[in-house]
């Protein structure tokens, strides 16, 4: 069982509570001082990392059993990672990981996943996308934009769209507008049309392990058979699983950035340009797997020795190298947008809610968290709440209307999009 | 084993079926604590019957009244972070306070401020901050609940000002059958929350002495606490990314001096003299092991740098000036603690130096604490010898070097105890250095052998401690049975005020005392 690697952090947690909070010296408000959204809702600590640590010693240590209840406190987690920022921050821990690993025992013991996450799961094993949609179509996204073909043509740049651009027709455009950025900015680029697949993060997420690997392995053959040298994706959930959970899958020979570094990047090389006034207040959300989850992980395979030292010596990500500095980049260098920051930011930020098979599984949660950030992006006095994740988008913008908020919810190449 | 019949449905009807769980997935979350696990090496007797959410006064009246009918236990807690909130009895439940989380109340004006029990530290200073003012806070961590930390010591960084848990002020408390007392001036009418005293016999007394009744007499639902003068910027100044973040204060009214003694006697004269020249918020003897780990984003960081370190650190006092009234304030102290520095041939470490770099950011954990919890980082354990003597400074120096010191040699000797040969401790000023206290700290691994080595030195502090005649600190629970009998027999009169007040022994039942002394 391999939630037994983690038997050293089990048992030396202190319940400290630092796992429930933004780091102490970041607090700037009685109101915006928690990190936990699980904690936030459900109240009891079994619903932080310090108590589904406890819960994981305990079924290691056979004092409770993987039942109906112990799956739902399991799953009732966006997996957004703050507890591993504030954790590693105090402690050489890894809340994260041993939240994954939890899922995967609740799969190995028939309680996981969970009623809510089996048509996206299934939908994986038979479309190759969690929504239900024919891989037929997966490319009509794309049907009239002059594009490579990346199954027939060379090109330097592989620009991955992703399950929710590519058929959800409200979010389409992202793909497209980014694709015709980058084309304009001079970027040898191609897509993959109907053979491009799920890059399986929702699988993972729900602790279909095997499921996940097989995908990303046929992912990584594909894109290093390609011979691009980027992969560039619009799609914070893809990005942080290539970035982040890929390279402990297959050797890659390429890089992966998200179109926001991408962005950056052609506004530094002077290959992007802003010409056009933006007149617009705005906040930026750090999507989870684009911010703290972007941060590479160390693929550690190692044991604890005398006084908790790791061997071998263990890089650990604390979060902070994610992607934050490019979006607050290219928000900055469009004419007349004001950036209006949050309280809880990078690697503090708080989730959307979407994240860890929540949306799916328990609604009314995805809701309730979207709903406390979307209160925290209108005290900024903003006009627009901006981000680069189509979960992000979809939960903040559903909260948006449920509450009736006069916030507008953009996608962050929309806004590039009126600068040019 | 679960509650009595009906108790369960009694709760539910009560507070709403949402707001009580009693399904081990849940309740295991309340289970685990390290210190008991590696020093009794099990947990799972120790999971609660149940675990409640209150979310008003009312409702922990009812609870308690409950309790009282059908005969179980109940605990009240904060974060969780103190050994005590671990049950030791199956048909204990745990009154978790998350939906109690409320500031009541800031009075700018009074200086105070009135909390629910799952209002932090850091989010109450935070909030203080905007009207200028703070609080001290607990080494425990700026995360822990004000009203447990209140409950139990309430000391911390700037206590060496503002004093060592004098900041409690009215206070709302329901006692073990279900009543509810005001404490202080809440207990006149009109009178509000703002002074901890009120005519007639002081309650606030049976309140806390030096630990408190560790959740054995009820539970306080508000309190009002303290407030004091903060001259800095309205958010807490932190640079950095994570896990290296760093302070920035503004210079010219706050300023640190880390300072080196030839040896801890002088460090000692030091902080005497300090404290009669009435100037600095906080005097702390800071040892090589907590400020190199409050630095260290990693364990092995420490433990690289760990050993040159520990040659090179010893005998600094850290003393943190505050300028409260104006930069003059801060000018004329640092003349003062100038002279004094000189006379007792003391050198100041430089600003710049590679020991500056390291030990710079202890003005941050003076005003709020962020570091404390990487004491565990050192390897895995961590704990203070014990009986540690809340008394003058001299005294707790000594009963540190001729008794404890010794002690924790023999745990290095076995390899239980992380090497240390510094001598030197947390040894705090309280009060313009009229009290203090030490914190020898050791640190172990997860291990049975060294939790024994650990809890034995642990109680010889306290048996030697109390053939000292002084007054020993955290004496929990069956410790009293050892203190007690030198100390006029202290821990009967609590024995007795508790079963008067919980005579139906519900409330965290061996607390503060328990019915007999402990065996063997
Ligand atoms: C590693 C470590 C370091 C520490 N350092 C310091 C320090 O520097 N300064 C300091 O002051 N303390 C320190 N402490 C002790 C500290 O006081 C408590 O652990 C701290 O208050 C924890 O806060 P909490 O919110 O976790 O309280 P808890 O652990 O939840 O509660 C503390 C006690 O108070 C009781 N209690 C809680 N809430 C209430 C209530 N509303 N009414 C009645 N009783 C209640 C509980 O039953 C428990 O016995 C330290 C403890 C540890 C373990
Ligand atoms: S921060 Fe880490 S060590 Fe502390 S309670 Fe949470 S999981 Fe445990
Ligand atoms: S991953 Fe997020 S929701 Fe899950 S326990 Fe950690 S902080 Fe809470």
């Amino acid at each position: 069982m391999s939630l037994e690697k983690y038997r050293w952090d089990l048992v030396n947690c202190e319940r400290c509570s630092m796992c429930k909070w933004v780091h102490p010296w970041s607090i700037k408000s009685k109101e915006r001082a928690r990190i936990c959204p699980s904690m936030q809702k459900y109240k009891y600590d079994a619903y932080s990392a310090q108590g589904r640590f406890d819960l994981a010693r305990a079924l290691l240590e056979g004092e409770v059993e993987m039942t109906d209840k112990a799956a739902e406190v399991i799953y009732t987690c966006t997996l957004c990672g703050g507890c591993d920022v504030t954790c590693k921050f105090t402690r050489d821990m890894e809340p994260l990981e041993v939240l994954h690993e939890l899922r995967a025992l609740a799969v190995a013991k028939g309680k996981g996943p969970l009623p809510g996450h089996m048509p996206a799961v299934d939908s994986i094993r038979q479309n190759d996308n969690p929504w239900l949609q024919p891989r037929s179509r997966r490319g009509h996204w794309a049907r009239k934009m002059k594009v490579k073909d990346l199954t027939k043509d060379k090109a330097e740049v592989l620009y991955f769209a992703g399950c929710t651009y590519s058929y959800n027709a409200n979010l389409q455009e992202v793909a497209r507008s980014t694709l015709r950025i980058l084309q304009n900015a001079g970027v040898d680029v191609g897509i993959l049309g109907s053979s491009e697949s799920c890059c399986a993060s929702p699988a993972l997420k729900v602790g279909m392990v095997d499921m996940f690997r097989e995908h990303a392995s046929r992912n990584i053959k594909l894109f290093n058979d390609l011979g691009v040298k980027t992969v560039v994706t619009s799609c914070a959930g893809c990005y942080g699983v290539l970035r982040s959970q890929y390279p402990g899958v297959g050797k890659m020979n390429f890089e992966v950035k998200h179109s926001v570094e991408y962005f950056d990047q052609l506004l530094r090389e002077g290959k992007l340009t802003f010409t056009k006034e933006v007149p617009l207040t705005v906040t930026w959300h750090d999507p989870c797997h684009l911010g703290r989850g972007g941060e590479p992980q160390d693929i550690w395979d190692g044991v604890r020795v005398k006084w908790g030292l790791s061997e071998p010596p263990r890089e650990r990500n604390f979060g902070a190298k994610g992607i934050f500095d490019a979006p607050r980049n290219v928000l900055k260098a469009i004419p007349g947008l004001k950036l209006a920051e949050m309280e809880r930011i990078r690697e503090f930020s708080w989730c959307c809610g979407a994240g860890g098979g929540v949306r799916s599984a328990f609604p009314e949660f995805a809701l309730e968290t979207a709903r406390e950030r979307i209160e925290e992006a209108e005290s900024t006095g903003a006009e627009a709440l901006v981000t680069s994740c189509p979960w992000c988008e979809s939960n903040l913008g559903d909260s948006i209307n449920a509450i009736g908020s006069p916030l507008k919810m953009l996608s962050l190449v929309e806004l590039v999009n009126k600068a040019i | 084993m679960g509650l009595p019949e009906g108790a369960y449905q009694a709760l539910a009807n009560a507070l709403g079926a949402e707001n009580i769980c009693d399904d081990p997935a849940v309740t295991s979350g309340y289970s685990y604590m390290w210190l008991i696990y590696s020093t009794h090496a099990q947990s799972g007797r120790y999971r609660p019957a149940a675990v409640v959410l209150p979310r008003s006064t009312q409702d922990v009246q009812t609870i308690i009244k409950i309790a009282n009918r059908y005969k179980f236990n109940y605990i009240p807690v904060g974060t969780n972070l103190l050994p005590p909130t671990i049950p030791a009895r199956a048909d204990t439940i745990i009154i978790d306070p998350k939906r109690m989380d409320s500031i009541v109340e800031i009075d700018t004006q009074n200086m105070f401020a009135v909390v629910e029990p799952y209002v932090t530290y850091a989010q109450l200073q935070a909030e203080a901050m905007k009207h200028g003012l703070t609080i001290t806070i607990a080494e425990a961590g700026a995360q822990v609940s004000v009203v447990a930390n209140n409950m139990f010591q309430g000391m911390g960084g700037t206590g060496h000002k503002f004093g060592y848990n004098r900041g409690v002020l009215g206070c709302d408390w329901v006692l073990p059958n279900g009543d509810l007392l005001h404490i202080g001036s809440r207990g006149n009418t009109n009178a509000d929350w703002f002074w901890g005293d009120c005519a007639g016999m002081n309650l606030k007394g049976l309140l806390r002495a030096d630990s408190g009744h560790c959740g054995g007499m009820g539970m306080v639902t508000r309190m009002a606490v303290k407030l004091f003068p903060y001259p800095g910027p309205q958010t807490f100044p932190v640079k950095g990314a994570n896990p290296n973040f760093e302070v920035d204060f503004p210079k010219d009214r706050f300023k640190l001096n880390l300072i080196k003694f030839p040896d801890r006697k002088k460090l000692i004269e030091a902080m005497y003299e300090v404290g009669h020249a009435e100037i600095a918020a906080a005097v702390h003897e800071e040892p090589a092991s907590m400020v190199l780990s409050g630095a260290s984003p990693s364990v092995e960081y420490f433990w690289q740098k760990y050993p040159d370190f520990m040659k090179q650190w010893r005998n600094v006092l850290s003393v943190t000036l505050i300028g409260f009234s104006s930069a003059r304030q801060i000018a004329y102290e640092q003349k003062v603690l100038d002279a004094i520095v000189k006379e007792l041939g003391g050198s100041f470490i430089d600003e710049g130096s590679e020991l500056w770099a390291i030990g710079q950011d202890n003005i941050g954990e003076q005003i709020r604490t962020g570091l404390s919890n990487r004491l565990f980082r050192i390897a895995g354990d961590f704990f203070v010898i014990g009986g540690f003597g809340f008394d003058s400074i001299d005294q707790s120096y000594k009963m540190s070097e001729d008794y404890m010191w010794p002690l924790i040699e023999q745990g290095q000797k076995k390899g239980h105890f992380v090497p240390d040969d510094t001598h030197n401790d947390w040894l705090n000023s309280y009060q313009l250095g009229h009290y203090s206290e030490t914190e020898p700290l050791i640190y172990f691994e997860h291990d049975l052998d060294a939790g024994a080595s650990f809890i034995n030195s642990y109680a010889q502090t306290v048996v030697e401690a109390v053939k000292r005649r002084m007054c020993t600190t955290w004496p929990l629970g069956p410790m009293n049975y050892i203190s007690g009998p030198t100390m006029c027999n202290y821990h009967e009169l609590v024995l007795k005020i508790k079963k008067a007040v919980d005579p139906r022994l519900t409330s965290n039942p061996d607390y503060p005392v328990p019915q007999e002394p402990p065996k063997g």
